[in-house]
């Protein structure tokens, strides 16, 4: 039988819930495989291996007495270190966190995938309180990329897509605030999903920008980023930003419904700076999708600028008790950042909030023509870890911030994105955005499964 | 004219664009305390985050354009 480490988890599911497969089997290759590679890689920064196990025998107990152990039946799964685990410190990232007690109950989205049979691995490793883009955490040390363990997993859900591009769970989940999603997804290989702001709850997370966090699954196929979505999504009173909309299960409507979306590719800001091997894999992506149509988004510089600015600042704002009292303790790589973040003068602010305002109606406007547009997730592949700088456009700059270019002024204004993985033999993978309007994550999804089954994306282990 | 501001024992130089006289005043006003082996880098991250603010302040919006101040789509 093949390893249930190299399945996805919809396969997993599938036979556990018949009978042929026992969710304590597939665990303990899960937990015997992060034995063997996470040493190398350092996605676990927990590993909870007695909860794991005793859900995975409840999940078979389920099957044998003949109830139904749920849609996520023996799936394993692990969570950025920033979501609630019943009795886990919350780290996220941070040495400061650790003083914290444990948490008390399970972050909502933990929950709802343990209440459909999941089975919790444990908590990744993540750029300290989710601010940066390589996952190279001074406390936990980096996470290193499956394709090439001299380069970054991408950060700041780096763990999370190292464990599933190394196939230690076929699922895990992150968040994404400026691409904390859709740049370790494309830097490992693998298929990520951040929804619209407001779709998935944050109930029991560690928050970094408030005003647009999300959350959202990585997977190796966009059927488990469907199963994962699906069983997430619903109302929480826990997160006061979800938006309160009706479940939209986008599992069924995976095959292609004979629409044929139109399609663009993002120009100008998002190809100015692309290395070829990035722009490479947005035609390819283009191509297959017919996409002739090139367009750009107006100021899309200036919305990466004001997503910058107010990241800063709302961060800086969160952790200022912290940064008064024991500054020492943070990541060097984060410090100045919040630090400076609490020192911007409120205009600038209030200046790129109304921005905000005037770049989301620009953006309908655009939707009002295409149903999809695509761009690189990231401008280059995995830089090396401890890379400083990086040579973009001839422009030479350092590494850390500059990675999120493309990704940082989409999430800004809460656009769903599946950011698909395009590989070339003896390249590092890349990864580009499939972006759709608000709400519309089904039909993200389904474009992302259309390029699947046409061979043009895929996740395999490495 | 470029002078040596900060940790005067590390030789860096820093350009007098007054950035660094901001961190230290508004540090004080929101009662942060620098540290000295700290101060440096904030007023790096603030000269890039003010660079990246220009391009922010520099666009004109009109009277109408109001806050949007979470990403609601």
């Amino acid at each position: 039988m093949t390893d249930p480490c190299l399945r996805t988890g919809f396969e997993i599911a599938a036979d556990i819930r018949r009978g042929v497969l026992s969710a304590v089997a597939v665990t303990q290759a899960a937990l015997d495989r992060i034995a063997a590679r996470d040493p190398g890689l350092n996605c676990f920064t927990t590993v909870t291996a007695e909860r794991a196990l005793a859900q995975a025998r409840a999940v078979d107990a389920q099957v044998l007495s003949g109830q139904d152990p749920g849609p996520f039946a023996g799936v394993p799964f692990a969570v950025k270190n920033l979501f609630d685990i019943a009795g886990v410190v919350t780290v996220a990232g941070s040495r400061i966190h650790r003083d914290h007690e444990p948490a008390k109950a399970d972050a909502t989205l933990v929950a709802r995938l343990s209440a459909a049979g999941g089975v919790l691995l444990g908590a990744l490793n993540m750029d300290e309180y989710a601010y940066g883009f390589t996952t190279e955490n001074a406390h936990d040390g980096p996470t290193h990329n499956p394709h090439d363990p001299a380069r970054v997993a991408g950060g700041s859900s780096g763990g999370s897509a190292a464990a599933v591009a190394a196939g230690l769970a076929p699922i895990t989940l992150g968040s994404d605030t400026n691409g904390s999603i859709r740049l370790p997804a494309a830097f490992c290989g693998i298929f990520g999903l951040k929804p619209t702001y407001g779709r998935l709850s944050r109930g029991g997370s560690v928050p970094f920008v408030h005003s647009f966090d999300h959350v959202g699954p990585f997977a190796r196929s966009v059927r488990d980023l469907a199963l994962a979505y699906d069983i997430m999504q619903g109302p929480d009173p826990r997160d006061p930003a979800q938006a309160p909309r009706a479940v939209d299960p986008t599992m069924a409507t995976l095959a292609d419904t004979g629409h044929t979306p139109r399609v663009a590719v993002l120009d100008g800001w998002f190809r100015a700076m692309a290395t070829d091997g990035a722009l490479g894999a947005v035609d390819e992506v283009a191509s297959a999708l017919g996409a002739r149509e090139r367009i750009e988004l107006p100021e899309a510089a200036r919305a990466r600028a004001a997503a910058f600015c107010i990241t800063a600042a709302e961060g800086g704002n969160l952790h200022l008790p912290d940064l008064k009292s024991r500054p020492e303790d943070f990541d060097p790589a984060t410090r100045p950042r919040f630090l400076a973040g609490t020192l911007l003068p409120a205009t600038l602010i209030i200046q790129a909030q109304r921005f905000r305002a005037w770049f989301h109606a620009q953006v309908m406007r655009v939707f009002e023509r295409f149903d999809i547009l695509i761009a690189p997730a990231t401008p280059c592949s995995a830089p090396l870890i401890g890379q400083a700088t990086m040579e973009l456009g001839g422009v030479t700059m350092p590494v850390r911030p500059n990675l999120g270019l493309y990704t940082q002024p989409l999430s800004f204004i809460g656009l769903p994105i599946v950011s698909v993985p395009v590989h070339r033999s003896g390249a590092m993978p890349h990864g580009v955005q499939v972006i759709a309007r608000p709400w519309a994550e089904a039909d993200a999804l389904r474009v992302a499964a259309h390029l699947e089954s046409q061979g043009v994306v895929r996740a395999p282990v490495v | 004219m470029v002078r040596i501001v900060g940790d005067r024992m590390s030789g860096m130089t820093e350009p007098d664009d007054g950035i660094a006289d901001y961190v230290d005043v508004m540090a004080e006003r929101v009662g942060l305390r620098l540290r000295p082996g700290h101060r440096e880098d904030v007023i790096v991250a603030m000269r890039a985050l003010l660079q990246q603010g220009q391009l922010v302040m520099a666009f004109p919006l009109g009277d109408e354009v109001e806050q949007l101040p979470v990403a609601t789509p």
